[in-house]
């Protein structure tokens, strides 16, 4: 992981026309930024193509990037303009592969595993049914604990606004859930 | 289920999902950049947009300066130039006219005019040797 005086060194030489470097960012940051990808966009999206296209983005945008904030929080930002406007011009419903779900510490019976995959199952279509902006909010919140302010630096509004989403994204979620399960 | 409990399972579902492929993109974002245009001429450009305005304010700053320095001065000197003026025509006018000239020490035209046939110069010098 690169700290941020390397990050402000390969973007100032980058700047200054040794345009090679900017594959040591490109390294450091195409797993995480698919990985966000994913959370947000679920098998909707082609994850390779939107990675390529956050940081060609990236590269252009980087005459503008004063180090203000952290570059992550920068790329992140990016990522989660690239994925709305890609699932705007597609349904805003959207499922994870089940194989992409980390198996859950064991320790647990047959049963409590089965049961622990068939809520987690739940959740994850439940999330996939959010809008676009509670769902963004959400994964950010729970994507390498960012604080609300950052989820407001990333999704560019204000901290209220994040409140208010990830309360109404919970909301949801649970009511989603409660009526899956009546059914 | 209590709140506490549904936002930890929120978590750790949100937490447990992974892009389930692993992305090497270095390559082709490496060659799609190599057509975008030069960030360097962009920083450049930004740059130089920079020191244009920077050079036209300071352009203008000079010139209003000037401009008012100068009106100041002529303000403050303005009694000074308009005696000058002043001293300058009332020289003009009090000027006289040299002795020599009234006491025709020097050729009038007259000489030039109504010498006849001779020699104009040596007739001038004559009469004046004369006077």
């Amino acid at each position: 992981m690169l700290t941020l005086e390397d990050e402000k060194k390969i973007v100032k030489a980058i700047l200054e026309g040794d345009v090679q470097q900017y594959a040591a960012i490109v390294k450091a940051y195409q797993q995480i930024v698919a990985n966000l990808v994913y959370k947000l966009s679920g098998d909707k999206l082609d994850v390779d193509e939107i990675v390529q296209q956050v940081f060609v983005e990236l590269y252009t945008s980087l005459p503008r990037f004063r180090f203000d904030s952290k570059l992550s929080t920068f790329i992140y930002s990016i990522t989660v303009n690239i994925v709305n406007k890609a699932l705007a011009r597609r349904s805003r419903f959207i499922s994870f592969d089940e194989a992409a779900m980390e198996n859950q510490p064991g320790g647990h019976s047959e049963e409590e595993e089965i049961l622990k995959e068939e809520q987690a199952r739940r959740l994850h279509d439940a999330i996939g049914q959010l809008k676009v902006e509670q769902r963004t909010a959400l994964v950010l919140y729970t994507f390498e604990d960012f604080s609300y302010q950052d989820i407001a630096d990333i999704m560019m509004v204000t901290l209220s606004k994040v409140e208010s989403l990830i309360f109404r994204a919970k909301k949801n979620l649970k009511k989603i859930i409660e009526t899956k399960t009546r059914q | 289920m209590n709140q506490e409990m549904f936002d930890k399972e929120v978590r750790e579902a949100i937490s447990a999902m992974h892009c389930p492929q692993t992305v090497d993109v270095v390559d082709a974002v490496m060659a799609r950049i190599s057509k975008t245009p030069s960030i360097v001429a962009v920083t450049n450009k930004k740059k130089y947009r920079q020191w244009r305005f920077v050079s036209a304010a300071a352009a203008c700053v000079t010139i209003v300066l000037g401009v008012g320095v100068t009106v100041r001065l002529v303000q403050q000197n303005d009694h000074t130039v308009g005696a000058l003026v002043n001293d300058v025509s009332a020289y003009i006018e009090d000027y006289t006219v040299p002795n020599e000239y009234y006491n025709n020490q020097y050729p009038s035209i007259d000489d030039f005019i109504f010498s006849t046939g001779e020699n104009k110069e040596e007739n001038v010098e004559a009469k004046a040797i004369e006077k």
